[in-house]
């Protein structure tokens, strides 16, 4: 077998400097625009990466804060006397009107009629 | 330390201009000498490698194997350079093989001696077959192992050795003993 290696050094072109870098420059400078696109690219996504995280914190903070005011306000409700009792008494409505108004429900015709025998003499 | 081709690929990905110039750098003269082989021409051959990182670069997710970043490459390049040979040949209407005594373009900026003697293996290359050259200008150029020929070739170790007895015999009987150095 022809096992001596034939000397190409003639033909490696990094043996001139000059015309080597001029070549690896031609290529990093037509490469350019594409490795800025990729940059661009990549900083939209490291800046959401960047508040995801923070963004998830404040909204589970908000959703705790906000539960439990929901369940402040739902006690203080329970808590307090009904609206109504304390006008009923002012305006010394009859029991049916008060049931009604608690009800929150207009009276019917026999209510009414109810109501007017009730009263009668 | 410096990083691994997966490293340098990641980076690259992600537009570090510093990264892909290392890549450029490590794997530039590889790609040369593949380029070379298969187009015959210095400028025709730096042309290719042009081409062929920047494909490289803008297809660089479809590299699924970032550590084996070099052997993808010298795919596209060869890729590149047997598309530029195929179109050269067709607009010349002849082989490239028995295209004139090319004449570097950058033949001034070296001497006049080694430009000679460049254009002397230049032309006694266009005698020898694309792998061979391929063979030839990797082990000997850039000092692959015959292994790594083979693998790039996609043939038995054996074949790649072949290749580069085939190509250094026809070489030196092409050119004679002059442009011979031993090792």
């Amino acid at each position: 077998m022809d096992e001596h290696p034939i000397d190409l050094s003639p033909l490696d072109p990094a043996t001139d400097p000059v015309r080597w870098e001029r070549l690896v420059r031609a290529i990093t400078e037509a490469a350019a625009p594409e490795l800025a696109r990729r940059a661009a690219a990549r900083s939209v996504m490291a800046v959401l990466g960047d508040w995801l995280r923070p963004g998830l914190a404040a909204g589970f903070v908000l959703a705790v804060m906000t539960a439990l005011m929901l369940a402040l306000l739902g006690q203080s409700r329970e808590a307090a006397p009904p609206p109504l009792a304390g006008l009923e008494e002012a305006l010394e409505l009859s029991a049916p009107v008060s049931l009604w108004l608690s009800e929150q429900r207009a009276p019917t015709t026999s209510d009414l009629l109810l109501v007017l025998e009730g009263e009668a003499p | 330390m410096r990083d691994g081709d997966a490293r340098l690929v990641e980076r690259a990905r992600a537009g570090e201009a510093p990264a892909f110039e290392e890549l450029v750098r490590r794997h530039l003269r590889a790609a040369y000498a593949v380029a070379l082989a298969v187009v015959g021409e210095p400028a025709d051959a730096e042309d290719v490698c042009q081409d062929a990182f920047l494909t490289a670069l803008e297809r660089l997710e479809e590299c699924r194997r970032p550590d084996r970043f070099a052997a993808w490459l010298l795919q596209i390049v060869r890729n590149r350079a047997r598309n530029l040979r195929r179109a050269q040949t067709v607009r010349r209407g002849l082989p490239l093989e028995h295209a004139a005594q090319v004449v570097g373009r950058h033949d001034a900026a070296s001497g006049a001696e080694r430009a000679e003697l460049r254009e002397r293996l230049l032309a006694a290359m266009t005698e020898l077959s694309v792998p061979q050259r391929e063979a030839l200008l990797l082990h000997d150029l850039e000092g692959w192992r015959h292994r790594e020929i083979a693998a790039h070739l996609g043939v038995p170790e054996s074949t790649a050795r072949a290749y580069l007895f085939q190509a250094r015999r026809k070489l030196r009987a092409r050119l004679g003993a002059e442009l011979m150095e031993e090792s």
